[in-house]
């Protein structure tokens, strides 16, 4: 039984595969000869892969090639299915074909004829004018095979049809998802069983599904290209080099925002917040992300006691904001700028500034150097204990407890 | 032709079958237990009992002990059936069985205890790992003895995944295991750094390829056709679906260290190849459902199709979406993420757990020669089962979203919207306990299963040896003129062993070769020093108490990250480290650059009580770190080791390497004095400090040097 039906089909299959290799070669020669525009210089033609333009064109050709061919298959089966029809079939994809290298053949004489003239003249994002009409024209004709494909497939579904409600065969028709899978139907599927039997199990040979096998040609095709660009073209970037320019373009538009934001601080710009907004802002900040090291209200922990007169690296605001947006690592204070905004930062050096001789409970031993302030910067400082804002006290005992 | 009488023996498929249902329990109970502690940090409790070394115990039972019974439960019924023939020696069939069960007991006994080798998915020691080599020989021994005295000519295609199965677990777990002892439960693997990190995950991905998915792709060819009386859809598709599967899967393993310090071309290649695993992975899904074609009204009424149905299909997104996880742009997202927890989630639960349930359904009642207790019992199982799965699941994806949309956001001024850490984990709480939630139903349901089993079991009786006749098979084989060409290797299984090894063996020489032998892999960096004797003690102890599970070492260059953590990690950075300790998911923060980041009384403070230093932290507690000292006597032997290794530690270092220890020792106390933290200077906690604080610095140091230069 199988056999029959192989025998109807043979002919029609035997056309179609004529008919993709055709095609396959077709495209092949015109595709060779695109790459003989450009004459061979000492470069290759390797310099092709760095233009943007070329890149996206390849791409559309690749993935109509793709198409073609799932196409392809699709007729193939829509063929298989197709009962006592196969010399007119065959007549059919004999016309296609015909018609198809009428088209491309006339399509190539007019490139050979026209490009040379052009290509020295224009120039399409760096690609020579006749290279760049080459590729079109490529997918133009692209685009009318997969037309003249599809329009084949629908005469044979439509066929078929019209075959089955005349005839009213007894079998039920298939669908189009079955042939799109190459499956047999069940009340046929004794025609494909074979002779063994495991244990009371017995195995259909079933074709691959059409779009399982096509979709795995098209994995291996995104592999190959995958890594082509990577690592032979060296077209597409690699980690690093992405990398580097995510931190470029990160830094520009940091730049572009400082200098729209009225705000942007510097060491020599930072200025003394005295109001409560400000102050509060920073509080809560320092509770956040201070107070393990520093304590709860300053007193000094792992990190340094801020509430007194002596200072590691300098107590004027500028030192303190200098310290917190570099920090000093070896003494295990981080830089905090890539946590913190210039004016948070400085947010934060004015509240220190604000706790500065409040004495709280348990302070640390002085550490560093006596800092005083100099002149009215020094009454502009006990101006601020007026405004201070007065930490919750919170237990801090737990902090510091030793074994 | 002559028929001769034979009998099945079913008392060892009952064996594998209960210890299957009894590790099922304990690594899910286990797994359901770690979850919470994310949620509840004080369910840490006592050392043994922590999470770095309760994870292990949970992924290693679900995956040894759990599947791995239910691997050899499946195995050793259908192999049988399948070859006409009893297994070929019962003897070996028991030392097989016994022998598994005691490695369990064995994991169970060190795991907790903190003795691991810190890679993962192969924490086991040395010695467990030469006895699960020798128990693995014995079973492939039986299996092929019985294949070689089979009935039946032709393999059928479940043996060809047994037989790969077995195959290449030897490859990848002798390869992988290969360490240096330095005393009875202590080693180093020989690889370092990027070298061991290839290793380890050419042997973890294909963990999940060789133990979790080929030997239950044979299962699936045998239960489903059948369960439901249906022939197999495609013999062609099983064909290439099966060496298309085991050739491509093996080449995969990079892609779990997507921007790594792995070399570009090994990251490429693990892509390429990892995308060309979706159609041979679902070749099978398919050869799984079709075969259900024309069945469909069964599986309405039979349970056991459904637990079947849902897990091919779980297989089949399993298996899509892991490719896809393996595009470098998705990867960037997942990685280190919950996302990744989801995806192995859906496979071992949709898959592994769902056929393992469908199996037992069917075989219990089969040679219990009685019918399934409740089956009403068994479709509340289903459905539980089914929605514990989503409840675990999508809670899961979404926190992996969270996290990572949390990670990588910046102000508009290119600040970190979310610098501290802590808040990306807290955030993610409530899908914990969805999470957990998920996680109890799906047990509740294996507990009503393991119950409606034993009322079946109850009211059965075992047929320990099933009687069997099939024809001898005939000195020469006379075969079909249009036999299909691969029917000649399905007669002859040595050649099939063979063929299948060398096929696995390709994509990893080619990964594996070029990264040992040429230089240019790994640049070396000139300030990179080994270990000090106090750095390797608290680098040991940072193995043991696992921290790896939840802390990364390896900042990938992107910009969010190297933000937050600071330069990216670079390959010559880890040529010391035996083994390495990159990680897979970041619970907590990255360490790679944590040396000098903080005093070590932050870190002092920090073990003691997390949540003094990091309010919030889910973080469990180090205090016995503060008392334990530090196992000097074994220090010797390790730089011995070390030295062995590779590790250019001067002559006879190991010798005065305990006075360097202790020097190193005391200004770290001495330092921690200043800060009013009173501490004896050989407790563990020093030497973890030591390691902390060294993790990052070589390259500060690197940097120190060179950048001053004009």
């Amino acid at each position: 039984m199988k056999k029959s039906i192989n025998n109807k089909f043979e002919t029609t299959k035997a056309t179609a595969r004529k008919f993709l290799i055709t095609m396959s070669a077709l495209l092949l020669s015109i595709n060779l000869f695109a790459q003989g525009d450009k004459p061979a210089s000492a470069d290759g033609w390797m310099w092709l892969f760095g233009n943007g333009l070329f890149i996206t064109l390849l791409g559309i050709i690749v993935f109509l090639i793709i198409i073609i061919t799932v196409l392809g298959g699709v007729l193939k089966n829509v063929a298989r299915f197709t009962t006592d029809r196969k010399n007119k079939n065959g007549g059919n994809v004999a016309t296609v074909i015909a018609f198809i290298i009428f088209l491309s053949s006339a399509h190539t004489v007019s490139a050979q004829t026209t490009t040379p003239a052009v290509a020295s003249v224009n120039n399409y994002m760096g690609l020579g004018a006749g290279m760049f009409f080459l590729m079109i024209a490529f997918i133009v004709l692209e685009i009318i095979i997969i037309w003249v494909l599809i329009s084949m497939i629908q005469s044979f579904v439509k066929r078929e049809t019209i075959v089955t409600e005349t005839v009213k065969a007894k079998k039920t028709e298939p669908t189009f998802i079955d042939k799109l899978s190459g499956m047999v139907p069940i009340e046929e599927e004794e025609s494909i069983m074979l002779d063994h039997n495991y244990d009371g199990i017995r195995e259909l040979d079933n074709d691959l599904p059409t779009w399982w096998k096509y979709g795995f040609y098209v994995t291996i095709v995104f592999a190959v290209i995958y890594l082509t660009i990577h690592h032979v073209t060296k077209t597409s970037d690699l980690q690093i080099a992405q990398y580097e320019k995510s931190m470029e373009a990160g830094r520009i538009a940091k730049e572009e925002f400082q200098k729209k934001d009225a705000n942007n601080v510097t060491e020599n710009t930072v200025k003394l917040y005295t109001d409560k907004t400000h102050l509060d802002d920073a509080a809560n900040l320092f509770k956040d992300n201070c107070a393990v090291c520093h304590g709860k209200l300053g007193e000094g922990v792992v990190g340094p006691n801020l509430t007194d007169e002596y200072w590691i690296h300098g107590g004027s605001l500028k030192d303190i904001f200098h310290t917190i947006t570099n920090g000093w690592p070896d003494k295990g204070m981080k830089s905090w700028q890539a946590d913190f905004s210039p004016l948070k930062i400085d947010e934060l050096a004015s509240y220190i500034k604000s706790i500065s001789g409040t004495r709280p409970p348990n302070g640390k031993a002085p550490q560093g150097d006596v800092y005083k302030e100099e002149g009215t910067a020094k009454s502009d400082s006990t101006k601020t204990d007026s405004t201070k804002v007065i930490a919750p006290a919170i237990d801090s005992t737990k902090v510091g407890k030793k074994k | 032709m002559e028929i001769e009488k034979f009998q099945y023996d079913n008392k060892i498929v009952k064996n594998f079958a209960y210890a299957t249902i009894l590790w099922g329990l304990v690594g899910m109970l286990v797994g359901l237990w770690v979850s919470l502690q994310l949620i509840y940090p004080t369910l840490n409790i006592f050392p043994i009992t922590s999470f770095g070394r309760l994870r292990p115990l949970h992924t290693n039972a679900v995956i040894f002990a759990f599947v791995g019974n239910g691997i050899f439960m499946g195995v050793y019924y259908s192999l049988q059936r399948l070859c006409k023939a009893r297994m070929f020696s019962d003897k070996l069939s028991k030392i097989h069985f016994w022998g598994w069960q005691l490695i369990i007991v064995a994991a169970a006994l060190t795991l907790p205890f903190g003795i691991t080798t810190g890679k993962e998915y192969a924490e086991l020691e040395w010695p467990i790992d030469i006895a699960i080599a020798a128990i693995w020989v014995v079973f492939g021994w039986n299996m092929f003895g019985t294949i070689l005295k089979r009935r039946e000519r032709h393999l059928y295609v479940a043996i060809w995944f047994y037989i790969a199965t077995f195959v290449t677990v030897a490859v990848l777990h002798i390869v992988n295991s290969i360490e240096l002892p330095v005393s009875f439960l202590k080693s180093y693997p020989v690889y370092a750094g990027v070298q061991d990190a290839l290793v380890q995950w050419w042997y973890g991905h294909n963990a999940v390829a060789f133990f979790l998915t080929t030997p239950y792709l044979g299962l699936m060819y045998y239960f489903i056709p059948k369960v439901a009386d249906r022939p197999v859809y495609s013999y062609r598709l099983s064909i290439i679906h099966f060496w298309a599967l085991i050739f491509l899967y093996i080449w995969a393993g990079p892609h779990h260290l997507l921007y790594t310090a792995l070399p570009d071309w090994a990251q490429s290649v693990g892509v390429a190849f990892s995308v060309m695993l979706i159609a041979p992975s679902w070749g099978g899904m398919i050869n799984g459902l079709l075969t259900l074609r024309g069945a469909w009204d069964k599986v309405r009424e039979s349970v056991v199709l459904k637990f079947m149905v849902v897990a091919v299909t779980a297989y089949g997104m399993a298996t899509f979406e892991g490719p896809m996880l393996s595009i470098k742009k998705v990867n960037s997202i997942a990685h280190f993420t919950d996302w990744i927890i989801a995806h192995v989630h859906v496979g071992a639960l949709g898959w592994n757990g769902f056929l393992t349930f469908g199996v037992l359904y069917w075989l219990i009642p089969k040679i219990f020669r009685t019918s399934l207790w409740s089956t009403k019992l068994a479709n509340w199982h289903f459905w539980l089962g089914s929605l514990g799965i989503l409840f675990y699941a999508i809670p899961m994806y979404w926190a992996g979203f969270t996290q990572y949309l949390m990670w990588q956001e910046f102000t508009p001024a290119g600040y970190l919207r979310y610098p501290n850490f802590l808040e990306t984990v807290t955030q993610l709480r409530p899908m914990y306990m969805m999470r957990s939630l998920g996680g109890t139903m799906y047990l509740v349901g294996f507990i009503m299963m393991t119950y409606n089993l034993i009322k079946t079991i109850k009211v059965g009786n075992l047929l320990e040896n099933e009687d069997a006749e099939a024809p001898a098979l005939t000195k020469v084989y006379v075969g079909h003129a249009k036999d299909h060409w691969h029917r000649w290797i399905e007669r002859r299984p040595i050649q099939l062993m063979l063929v299948a090894l060398v096929v696995i063996l390709i994509g990893g020489l080619v990964e594996m070769v070029p990264t040992f032998l040429i230089k240019s892999n790994i640049p070396t960096i000139s300030s990179v020093k080994p270990y000090s004797p106090l750095e390797l003690q608290g680098r040991d102890i940072y193995v043991r108490e696992g921290c790896y599970l939840c802390h990364s070492q390896m900042v990938r260059p992107l910009r969010f990250e190297t933000e937050r953590y600071g330069e990216y990690s670079k390959a010559g950075e880890f040529v010391y480290d035996h083994p390495f300790q990159w990680g897979s998911k970041r619970t907590g923060p990255d360490l790679a650059r944590v040396g000098g980041k903080y005093p070590n009384s932050w870190h002092y403070n920090h073990m003691m009580d997390p949540t003094t230093m990091s309010p919030g932290s889910i973080m469990p507690t180090y205090p016995f770190l503060l008392d334990n000292p530090i196992d000097t006597v074994s220090t010797p032997g390790k730089i011995r080791a070390m030295i062995k290794l590779g590790v250019p530690y001067p002559k006879d270092y190991d010798k005065i390497a305990n006075k360097d220890l202790m020097a190193q020792a005391t200004t770290i106390a001495d330092n921690l004095k200043t800060d009013k933290i009173e501490t004896l200077n050989d407790r563990e906690i020093i030497a973890v400090i030591a390691y902390l604080q060294k993790l990052g610095r070589d390259l500060k140091v690197y940097h120190l040097i060179n950048d001053k230069k004009p």
